[in-house]
């Protein structure tokens, strides 16, 4: 649920460089975690930092295993 | 396309028989780390850049270079490997007008693609390989003026089909006493040492004939047919060139870059180029140590017997070339 909600985030963000340029500017993961949930939610993309971190672990996988 | 303004091709992967682009999103960053890959690392470690990738066709990626085509490129860095390439990259991107793509590995997808799809024409690789480079080199910073390739020692298998790509660019092709450069894959083998990498054709070899040859012998014959492959270019030149042997770059290697690349130095450029001459090109929080007579030393006794036997004979044909002068073409 929160995957699939974060999936709906991802492709928003894609789009809104306004949503980018709030993103990019995090001085670390923490604050990156807590804003993208406050930002999903205010989008009507409810996920949680849990949520964020899995899909951030299964991008560096993926990223990973297309090198090889 | 406009959105990808700040964002750079980080990699081409084949899906279904076509190309596609992921593109990260660089910012500010410039390439100043010794290889690609590590500013591209550098910038996947902020959790934006590795969750929130474009991805794009290839069609749409020349599509854009029509529009946007990028710094030109004035100088292409061919070698051996492990023979102070790095060095000139660093050199070139000590100065801030300068974006250096130091063995980018989308390049080297486009370069090698014929490999993956069957039948892609040579035209359709020297597309690909001006957007790829034209993506790369945009205009991240007021001061950049000029894209540099730094490519990945194989690529001077391609020197013909990279000189048609950028027509007229200045290039150069380092090598170094073939007994060292055993001496330094012997530690840490680069990948084109290995085989599987390079189609062998390229290498002028037939497939039967790599059956059970030993790992050495088919390194010092990848990179005979690499120096090989410089030497052919070198004497067909279609556009300034040099030879360069690794013992010049420490004293000649900056008057090289002004002569052959047409870099002007001026304020604080050759601080600046002195500070990396000091250093590791590869590790450069360590200062840089002449390693000759430790590769020497060290180089097993069939490697120094394979690198003389294969490479011995080209080296020795590019040091004659080069000592014979370096008149334009």
């Amino acid at each position: 649920m929160g995957l699939e909600a974060f999936e709906r985030f991802r492709q928003r963000v894609l789009e809104d460089t306004a949503l980018q340029e709030s993103l990019r500017d995090t001085p670390d993961t923490a604050t990156f975690l807590a804003r993208a949930v406050a930002l999903g939610a205010e989008h009507g993309c409810h996920f949680t930092a849990e949520d964020v971190q899995e899909a951030l672990r299964a991008a560096r996988r993926a990223w990973r295993e297309r090198w090889i | 396309m406009t959105a990808l303004h700040g964002w750079v091709p980080a990699r081409i992967h084949e899906e279904g028989g076509r190309l596609r682009v992921d593109w990260c999103h660089l910012g500010g960053q410039r390439f100043t780390d010794p290889f690609f890959d590590e500013t591209l690392e550098r910038r996947l470690r902020h959790p934006f850049a590795m969750l929130f990738r474009h991805q794009t066709s290839m069609e749409d990626l020349v599509a854009r270079q029509a529009s946007q085509p990028g710094l030109p490129v004035r100088g292409l860095v061919f070698h051996m490997s492990r023979c102070g390439s790095t060095l000139v990259a660093q050199l070139l991107a000590a100065l801030p007008r300068h974006i250096v793509l130091s063995e980018a590995g989308p390049v080297d997808t486009v370069l090698r693609a014929h490999q993956r799809l069957p039948g892609l024409t040579d035209a359709q690789r020297i597309d690909w390989l001006r957007a790829v480079v034209g993506a790369l080199g945009q205009q991240r910073h007021p001061d950049e003026r000029a894209v540099f390739l730094k490519l990945d020692a194989w690529h001077v298998l391609e020197l013909p089909l990279l000189q048609r790509a950028f027509p007229g660019v200045p290039w150069m092709f380092l090598y170094r006493d073939p007994v060292e450069v055993m001496a330094s894959h012997q530690n840490h083998r680069g990948a084109h040492m290995l085989p599987g990498l390079l189609p062998p054709e390229h290498l002028g070899l037939a497939a039967q004939q790599l059956e059970g040859i030993p790992l050495d012998e088919y390194g010092a014959r990848v990179l005979a047919a690499i120096c090989e492959a410089g030497l052919r270019g070198y004497q067909s030149r279609q556009a300034p060139a040099r030879l360069v042997d690794h013992r010049q770059l420490q004293r000649e290697g900056v008057p090289l870059l002004t002569e052959l690349f047409g870099v002007e130095l001026s304020g604080d450029d050759g601080a600046r180029l002195r500070d990396v001459l000091e250093r590791n090109a590869k590790n450069p929080v360590l200062p840089f140590e002449d390693d000759t007579a430790e590769k020497a030393r060290r180089v097993s006794p069939l490697a120094r017997e394979l690198a003389e036997r294969w490479c011995r004979p080209v080296h020795d044909a590019l040091e004659a070339a080069r000592l014979e002068g370096h008149a334009a073409p």
